[in-house]
């Protein structure tokens, strides 16, 4: 709940920060962006260092260093070109998709922004536990596993590793050894100096933290696989290997080039070592010409080849019209993606509602109670339920989207199934027990037939509904009309806006169209008449 | 004695509406159920056609007892007719007739003729056996509901105030086919109404219920002329100036 509180304040300062960055892009110039923090600093200086070997632009820092979300903003306007991240952050906090994320779902979903990512740096992002060398040697710590044996160490987490689920969540999930220990969440300076004053005993660290080196710590083999690794990726402008591509060649000589051991030694130098960033880098780049032997040769080949290919596409394509183009081509994967949202969602609406509510308009009690709990459910507005969907499945994506949407859908199909069964005539009932009919033998003969025009208003109702619903779901990364409408709300951009628009308004009709029709041809002939109300 | 009640009573959301009440009626016998709105004449058919079960006492259907090992057989021999005539809305003249006997697997030669015989008596023709119960006029849907009672050939006819939404003329027409068509039928005929014009059409003998007692049974006539107390003679007063 309130991680989704700061992402929808999160979209709005992305919102906002769009106004403030509308200056124009700066040509010649390849800007690299970083956020605050050595690590990023050391990229962003290796990046700068790199291309101005011999590339065909001025490499530069961008304007402002910023977070996550500002730099990626940055990237749409043009304001910075290039950008190192890693995948599970971009996942979670840019695409809104649970990790793991692998390049080409990434590019799929970042294509529509005019971005796309590449060049794995090599290292990684990694969780691990880290304990002082000392206090491992006396308690004879090797894995994370070992940590069970030794109840009376005192955890201090970060802030970040407790709130990440791929950090303190993944550790819980595996195993529930940390239950009895006492885990302490600090912000990270505080950890550090509770470390060193030795008033803590484990805490965690990402593999290429300085500290590790500084403090002399020993990180526990991760024998049980709780935390997992995340390529650590360039995010650029999809348009910067055709800028650049002497630049662009020169990124590709990056690829895996980095471990997490040298990134750690080079945090550890700026950190700790008194160096400055640029001289760290010049060293390393320096070392690394004269070896030689570390640049892999097929991947220069390979990042030649892919420059080739871009350099060789006609580049007289409008920006705009290339937008538009995008839009277009995907307006039919949107389309697909919110149909199957609404038919999802109605399908086990449908398969449930039914039977609920042929059971319950069959039991006096009991029935108007589950009506009562259905309508409770219906009167929730959607993007609550949404939400406790998502907070209940513990993930964003389709999967809450669909809950929510069977959950919300139940109302109408179990309502009219009821009600369409319960305004049978009575004379009607007794004409059944009459002729003998009872139990399934009435349902099916009588009570179905008859209620059939009813419970397909229900199901016509509930898919149109979905249509809307399903919109709203893009909120937690569903996919669907929605999800251009966010896209377009955030860049201020009214097209994008209109392509989820309008298209949910033609589907609305569509399936009201097509539900009205479906009822009205399965609906048996004359069965209309005992409520003439109801035909149109 | 085909039907009878044995010390019974009814009660519905806690109210009396039949009984305590002993009455029986001999087999092919016609007789009119004559009583005020809410008197317990349409309770005590419902007995009979087993649609509800009595609180206290029993009731006999040619001398078996209706409970819930009888109550199959016992509608076997028992007809039952409302206002409007209850037939299935999405069913056509012939499946509303013949859904019964088609679900106890009678064969279809038999359930043919069977059509034939009684759609013969009630005019109803071939081509009428393809309409829908909103294709039917008010007469014609009664007289398929009796088609459709009669098809297992019951000896007992319920006739539940039928009649109710007919305007005079249609009533009174459809009131000289059904006495002669129920003469010739031979059966046992209960006839719920409040109208003492249409009791005088159909039965000489009657039985007049108020306050789900029974207040007096006899001779139509009788009942005009001798009633046994001031309640009958209201009822009965009220009646005849309606008639007149």
């Amino acid at each position: 709940m309130a991680t989704l509180i700061v992402r929808v304040l999160r979209a709005t300062h992305f919102a906002a920060l769009l106004l403030v960055c509308s200056l124009g892009r700066a040509e010649e110039v390849l800007r690299v962006g970083a956020d605050m923090g050595t690590e990023s600093d050391v990229l962003a200086e290796l990046i700068i260092q790199t291309v101005a070997q011999d590339g065909d632009a001025k490499p530069s820092r961008g304007p402002n260093t910023g977070d996550l979300i500002e730099n990626t903003v940055a990237l749409i306007k043009g304001s910075i070109d290039v950008y190192p991240v890693a995948m599970d952050v971009l996942a979670r906090e840019i695409l809104l998709i649970t990790p793991p994320l692998d390049l080409d779902r990434a590019n799929k979903e970042l294509g529509l922004r005019g971005l796309a990512v590449a060049i794995p740096l090599g290292f990684q992002r990694r969780y691990g536990l880290a304990v002082p060398e000392s206090v491992a040697r006396n308690a004879k710590l090797k894995t994370i596993g070992d940590l069970t044996q030794n109840p009376q160490l005192r955890l201090g987490f970060s802030a970040m590793f407790m709130n990440d689920r791929g950090g303190f969540t993944a550790l819980r999930r595996q195993g529930t050894f940390l239950a009895p220990m006492a885990v302490k969440e600090m912000n990270i300076d505080a950890r550090d100096k509770a470390l060193t004053a030795r008033q803590i005993d484990v805490i965690d660290v990402l593999q290429t933290d300085a500290i590790i080196t500084k403090q002399r710590l020993r990180v526990l083999d991760d024998d049980q696989n709780y935390f997992s690794g995340h390529d650590v990726v360039l995010l650029h402008r999809l348009d910067l290997p055709k800028r650049f591509p002497k630049s662009w060649q020169r990124l590709n000589s990056l690829e895996n080039s980095l471990t997490e051991r040298t990134l750690r030694d080079f945090n550890w130098r700026v950190e700790y070592g008194g160096k400055k960033v640029s001289d760290v880098i010049t060293e390393w780049l320096g070392a690394r010409r004269v070896s030689g032997g570390t640049e892999p040769a097929a991947a220069i080949e390979a990042g030649k080849s892919a420059a080739l290919e871009l350099a060789a596409q006609p580049e007289s394509v409008e920006p705009i019209s290339e937008r538009e183009q995008t839009i277009a081509s995907d307006l039919f994967a949107t389309t697909m993606r919110h149909l199957r949202l609404v038919f999802a969602g109605l399908a086990f609406s449908v398969i449930i509602g039914i039977p609920l509510g042929i059971w319950a308009a069959g039991r006096e009690g009991i029935g108007r109670f589950i009506l009562g709990g259905m309508k409770l459910i219906g009167l929730t507005p959607f993007l609550a339920l949404l939400v406790f969907c998502a907070v209940l499945a513990q993930r964003l994506g389709p999967f809450p989207a669909i809950l929510a949407m069977f959950v919300f859908g139940l109302w109408p199909i179990v309502s009219h199934t009821y009600v369409g069964l319960r305004m049978i005539p009575e004379d009607l009932i007794d004409a059944a027990t009459l002729q003998s009919l009872s139990g399934r033998a009435r349902l099916n003969l009588v009570d179905l037939p008859l209620a059939t025009a009813v419970i397909g208003k229900g199901i016509q109702r509930c898919a149109v509904v979905n249509v809307g619903t399903a919109m709203i779901a893009a909120l937690v990364g569903s996919g669907g009309y929605g999800e251009p409408i966010l896209a377009g709300l955030i860049e201020k951009d009214v097209l994008r806006m209109l392509s989820g628009a309008i298209p949910a308004v033609l589907l609305a009709l569509v399936l009201h169209w097509l539900f009205g029709w479906i009822a009205r041809v399965i609906t048996p002939v004359g069965a209309e008449f005992i409520n003439p109300n109801l035909t149109r | 004695m085909i039907l009878r009640l044995e010390e019974v009573t009814k009660s519905l959301a806690g109210k009396i509406i039949v009984g305590p009440i002993t009455l029986d009626f001999a087999t092919a016998t016609t007789t009119v159920l004559l009583g005020p709105e809410g008197s317990g004449k349409s309770a005590v058919l419902r007995l009979f056609a087993g649609l509800d079960r009595a609180d206290n006492g029993s009731v006999f259907v040619d001398d078996l007892e209706l409970d819930q090992s009888s109550i199959e057989g016992i509608r076997r021999k028992i007809g039952y007719m409302v206002a409007g005539g209850a037939l299935f809305p999405h069913m056509s003249v012939e499946e509303n007739v013949t859904l019964r006997l088609r679900r106890a697997h009678i064969s279809q030669p038999m359930i043919d003729r069977r059509v034939a015989d009684l759609t013969e008596i009630f005019r109803i023709s071939p081509q009428g056996l393809k309409y829908y119960p909103h294709q039917l006029s008010p007469w014609q849907k009664i007289r398929v509901a009796m088609v459709r009672a009669l098809m297992p050939d019951p000896q007992v006819l319920l006739f539940d105030d039928v009649l109710r939404d007919f305007d005079r003329m249609s009533r009174a027409l459809a009131l000289t086919e059904l006495s002669n068509t129920l003469r010739r039928l031979n059966k046992t005929v209960l006839w719920v109404t409040q109208d003492l014009d249409e009791a005088l059409n159909l039965a000489d003998h009657a039985v007049l219920m108020i306050d789900g007692q029974l207040a007096q049974r006899g001779h139509l006539m009788d009942l005009i002329d001798n009633p046994i107390d001031d309640e009958v003679s209201d009822f009965m007063r009220a009646q005849r100036l309606w008639l007149h």
